[in-house]
């Protein structure tokens, strides 16, 4: 108990940063997300072959976010950055069919990881201002949300490019770390 | 909607450059080389801006030759803007303004690279180097070195590699330890299969003759 109030207190007055990490297939959006998160506009991207890194100040709160590279031959070393993570946020490229099974089984074995037991999950139904774009309740089957036991999460509809749905993300984000409850969605 | 906003491209660099140039620190005497190499490469940078736009050309720059004010800025001993740069030159290699394949104006013997590496490692100055620092410096040389556009060869690979593996040794920060260890992993298999590519693709040659 003293644990999870030294936490907060700790992350209500910004000496200890909230660890985000954003992950998902190449191309789902997630440096947009990043830099939309921190600067608020669109910026040209290219595919992440290291990582980037970035301070997000929220609502008063001090987010310390990551975004790694999704590429094939680069996922094998998210598992590197998993420890000290207090909240994943999982990016989908709605329109993505073809690939959502590989984004499932991504999803699946990055949640069996020990180290990530306690983390928050976000999943992000991204580029919803496309024609043709899975709803969250798809994304949401598709990816075998539902079955998820004994973790936090939820799912948000977003648009990277518009900014939509990232602030609704990031409120419950806050709530949820400031004491809200449960498993919710969008 | 506005115009896409870069990073790592030639406004990126100009905002770099006047944000270190406006720092209060850079105003004191014992930066003036600082502030000179500020001054003088924004001026050279925004005639470029100019001539490109004159004919309206969108080609990128290259950034190697602006890469002296962000060397003294890693050099400059104040944290915030020895972050800035590195974070500045991580960027620009990752966007590939930055290559350093150039010959190094003051060694001739030497690349550019191997200046900027050495100029990224320098930042690391021991335990007490600032947390902040230590991250962007493993940021930057996992970017460098996993880099398809920079090479890097012999003994700048393995300083790159001591650096890493002395802040993942070095640092108390749980978190740039968990990073120095991740991107070493990255950075030594990238090596391992560049050497395997750049093998088979000699055994081939030989094959053919
Ligand atoms: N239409 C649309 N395009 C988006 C959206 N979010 C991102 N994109 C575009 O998708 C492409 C890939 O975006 P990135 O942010 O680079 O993707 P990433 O997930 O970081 O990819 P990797 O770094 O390779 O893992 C870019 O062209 C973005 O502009 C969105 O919400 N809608
Ligand atoms: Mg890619
Ligand atoms: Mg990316
Ligand atoms: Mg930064
Ligand atoms: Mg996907």
């Amino acid at each position: 108990m003293g644990g999870v109030f030294s936490s907060l207190f700790s992350r209500l007055w910004g000496t200890k940063e909230t660890r985000i990490l954003i992950l998902g297939l190449d191309g789902a959006g997630k440096t947009t997300i990043l830099y939309r998160l921190q600067v608020g506009e669109v910026v040209t991207t290219i595919p992440t072959i290291g990582f980037n890194v970035e301070t997000v100040t929220y609502k008063n709160l001090k987010f310390q976010v990551w975004d790694l590279g999704g590429q094939t031959s680069i996922r094998p070393y998210w598992r590197c950055y998993y420890s000290n993570t207090d909240a994943i946020i999982y990016v989908v490229d709605s329109c993505d069919r073809e690939r959502i099974a590989i984004s499932k089984s991504e999803l699946v074995s990055m949640l069996e990881e020990e180290e990530l037991k306690d983390a928050i999950l976000l999943v992000f139904a991204n580029k919803q201002d496309m024609e043709g774009a899975m709803s969250p309740s798809e994304v949401s089957t598709a990816l075998g949300l539902s079955a998820l036991k004994s973790r936090t999460w939820a799912i948000f509809k977003t648009s990277a490019l518009k900014g939509d749905g990232l602030e609704e993300a990031m409120d419950w984000l806050t709530n949820t770390l400031t004491g809200g409850t449960g498993t919710g969605s969008s | 909607m506005a115009a896409k906003q870069s990073l790592g491209d030639s406004v990126f660099l100009v905002r770099t450059l006047e944000k270190i140039l406006n720092d209060k620190e850079t105003k004191r005497s014992q930066h003036a080389k600082l502030k000179k190499a500020c001054e003088d490469a924004l001026k050279e940078l925004k005639d470029e801006q100019k001539e490109l736009k004159a004919k309206s050309s969108s080609s990128p720059i290259n950034a190697d030759k602006y890469f002296l004010p962000l060397e003294l800025a890693c050099r400059c001993n104040v944290s915030r803007m020895v972050s800035t740069s590195l974070d500045c030159i991580q960027k620009l290699v990752a966007y590939g303004l930055l290559k350093g394949n150039s010959v190094d104006a003051d060694n001739s013997d030497k690349q550019l690279i191997d200046r900027i590496i050495d100029t990224v490692c320098g930042c690391f100055v021991g335990v007490h180097t600032d947390e902040g620092v230590q991250l962007q410096i493993i940021k930057a040389l996992l970017t460098i070195l996993t880099s398809k556009e920079v090479s890097v060869h012999g003994g700048t690979v393995l300083q790159s590699v001591r650096c890493c593996y002395n802040i993942y040794l070095a640092s108390r920060n749980p978190i740039n330890q968990t990073t120095a260890k991740a991107s070493l992993t990255q950075i030594i298999s990238t090596l391992f299969q560049n050497l395997e590519n750049e093998q088979s693709l000699q055994s081939m040659a030989r094959d053919r003759m």
